[in-house]
């Protein structure tokens, strides 16, 4: 199985999402909860297509929304071993 | 010598299509001079490109709609319609090109000369249409609503399109899962009609090619960003025009069963080519409706138009039901003058007449609004929900009909049975004879014991004074009306006795109208899981604190999230989604 480092998977998120609702990176931390962003499910599935795409992997449906921030969706990546 | 005429298309259409031989049809239909508003001075072209249909589409299929057709073929042999749009783009002709890449869409009566209108605003116009989907509910959820072709043609007789292209607004919902109008006029991810000069076109490099995935992915949203992006661009919102997409199973909107993996692949292709998110236009926008009617056709399609015979019925009915004709308010007016003579009292009736104007402006605004001026003063009306609770009643079984949404309907509390008896009468103008309208009622009034919330002395009061209507009376007046028939059904006893066993299978509408906790309550608790998808719930004591906590209550409980929209003062009403 294909592993990535927290650090790598984490600037790849900041950088999309902070794309995906138009704010600058520093608006997109760690701790910054998803709802607050505004993403439905609808947007949860494209930015997982996106992540996939990214790394070549395959992730849950339901990644994004079990996970309330980024944190804890990393987290739940180490937990699966996607993250080492 | 006079010059050659300009025989120039002003503007041309390109329309894809892919086995589209039902759809194909009608999207032509709606395109043509014969139903297209106000392009008598246009010379204008559709472009047709088959994208490899078995059997492709032929122009001479078409030679009765006075078009100026042409029929391409696209012979890539892809699942995408990109490489027949760049390939209908080419052979265009117009100096300003409008992209359909959904055959299966038909177009409101002014889209092109409304696309023609706003394009002359600005050097660099994007013209962006609102995509509609035919149906209550998001065709990718056909398989769990039951939506058909077969149920699409139906909706479509409903309307009599094509007679008022605008009606389709009528039978149509928005892309979202919680559509509003807002929703469906901004710009977002794309639209289905996107009109750009031809410099424009050239300029943005016309379809990705990239894009291959089946119905093209998010081609049209990343050609419709792209474009919104070119440099000194401006972006027209048509207000009041939109495209209505057919049921079909060759698009991208049916191309995967769950809609949920669709997106995803798409999503991967999008970042495969752009390396960036996806996500939609966020420019400011201008919006441009060209016609002041048209968006009050979208919510008032009949106004000038000849009023058909069904709607005068049901006009007639709504007058008899809050006997606004008057001629019984003036009979008991009467008797009461002849009472008191004849007891002796014209001294009353002169004493009255100093504040008979200020209380006849009480009475007649109360009733106006279906309020209760005085528990001992009942109005004479067969209802008292008043004329917005009444008219709201009757439009939403006009669209249950319309939107061919199932179940029968349901009343719970009748009283003199006015509401009920506009729904038989919405039926009965309609035609419809498969649907049973239900009259919930003890026909003794209101329950003297309801437990936390008891307000006895109200309700004795009220039961005394007329609140307890028997159910021949009901019975009588239904005859009288000529709305009695094996369709009315009567459920008399208490709610909570008669309504968890009732023979009722599935609900479009369900009025409650029981005014306390219980009633309210037990109602919902018996019945709501019986409305379809698409059904409304009305609440008419929604003012009443006892009702509304229950409903919140039950609300609570049930976690529905749907949006309560307020009638008047008095009443709710909310619309099933799932």
């Amino acid at each position: 199985m294909k592993t990535f480092d927290a650090a790598q998977v984490q600037s790849w998120f900041t950088r999309y999402l902070a794309d995906f609702v138009d704010l600058p990176e520093s608006a997109v931390t760690l701790d910054t909860t998803f709802a607050k962003l505004g993403f439905d499910s609808v947007d949860s599935v494209i930015i997982s297509g996106a992540f996939e795409e990214a790394f070549d992997v395959e992730v849950d449906a339901t990644l994004f929304l079990r996970n309330d921030d980024l944190r804890s969706l990393i987290e739940d990546l180490r937990a699966s071993g996607l993250i080492a | 010598m006079s010059a050659a005429p300009d025989l120039t298309p002003v503007l041309t259409v390109v329309v894809i299509s892919f086995e589209m031989a039902r759809e194909l049809p009608r999207t032509l239909l709606s395109l043509s001079p014969g139903y297209q508003q106000g392009m008598e001075g246009h010379l204008y072209e559709v472009i047709v490109v088959d994208n490899g249909s078995a059997t492709p589409p032929v122009a001479a299929d078409f030679a009765g709609l006075g078009l100026d057709l042409r029929v391409l073929h696209c012979t890539t042999g892809t699942r995408s319609p990109v490489d027949a749009l760049n390939m209908g783009l080419a052979a265009s002709r117009g100096g300003l090109v409008c992209c359909m890449i959904d055959g299966a869409r038909m177009a409101s009566p002014g889209l092109l000369s409304a696309s023609i209108a706003a394009s002359r605003l600005h050097p660099r116009p994007i013209v962006f249409s609102a995509s509609m989907m035919l149906g209550h509910h998001p065709q990718w959820r056909a398989h769990e609503t039951g939506y058909s072709a077969a149920v699409e043609d139906a909706l479509l007789d409903s309307i009599r399109w094509p007679e008022d292209g605008y009606r389709l607004f009528e039978v149509s919902n928005g892309q979202s899962s919680a559509p509003s109008e807002l929703r469906w006029y901004a710009p977002g991810h794309e639209s289905n009609a996107v009109t750009l000069p031809r410099a424009l076109w050239d300029e943005v490099g016309g379809y990705d090619p990239g894009f291959q995935t089946a119905g093209g992915g998010f081609s049209s949203c990343d050609l419709f960003s792209r474009s919104a992006h070119l440099p000194g661009v401006q972006v027209i919102v048509l207000g009041g025009e939109a495209t209505f997409h057919q049921f079909h199973g060759k698009s991208a909107s049916t191309a995967h069963r769950d809609g949920l993996d669709q997106l995803r692949v798409f999503s991967q292709e999008y970042f495969r080519l752009r390396n960036c998110a996806f996500k939609p236009v966020r420019k400011p926008f201008w919006f441009f409706q060209m016609r002041n009617q048209v968006l009050q056709k979208t919510t008032n399609p009949t106004k000038g138009a000849a009023i058909p015979p069904e709607q005068r019925y049901l006009d007639l009915l709504e007058q008899r039901l809050l006997n606004s004709g008057a001629r019984e308010v003036e009979a008991h007016l009467r008797a009461l003058v002849a009472v008191l003579r004849a007891e002796g009292r014209a001294d009353l009736l002169k004493q009255s007449r100093a504040g008979r104007a200020y209380q006849l402006r009480r009475v007649i605004g109360a009733e106006q609004q279906g309020l209760l001026l005085d528990p001992t003063l009942l109005p004479s009306a067969l209802t008292m929900t008043g004329r917005r609770r009444l008219q709201y009643l009757r439009r939403c079984v006009e669209t249950v009909l319309n939107q061919a949404i199932p179940g029968d309907l349901v009343e719970c509390g009748i009283w003199r049975g006015g509401s009920a008896m506009m729904m038989a009468g919405v039926l009965v103008a309609r035609g419809d004879q498969e649907r049973k309208v239900w009259l919930a009622d003890s026909f003794e009034g209101l329950p003297r014991q309801d437990g936390d919330y008891d307000t006895t002395a109200q309700v004795d009061l009220l039961n005394a004074n007329g609140l307890a209507v028997t159910e021949a009376t009901v019975r009588a007046s239904f005859t009288e009306l000529g709305l009695m028939g094996d369709s009315i059904c009567f459920l008399p006893g208490w709610f909570c006795d008669t309504l968890p066993s009732a023979p009722i299978e599935r609900i479009a509408l369900l009025r409650l109208d029981g005014d306390h906790y219980s009633s309210t309550m037990d109602a919902l608790t018996a019945l709501y899981h019986k409305v379809v998808s698409g059904g409304f719930i009305i609440i008419d004591d929604y003012a009443l604190q006892p009702c509304a906590d229950a409903v919140n209550a039950f609300r609570e409980m049930r976690g529905i999230q749907e949006p309560m929209e307020r009638i008047d003062q008095m009443a709710m009403a909310w619309r099933k989604h799932v």
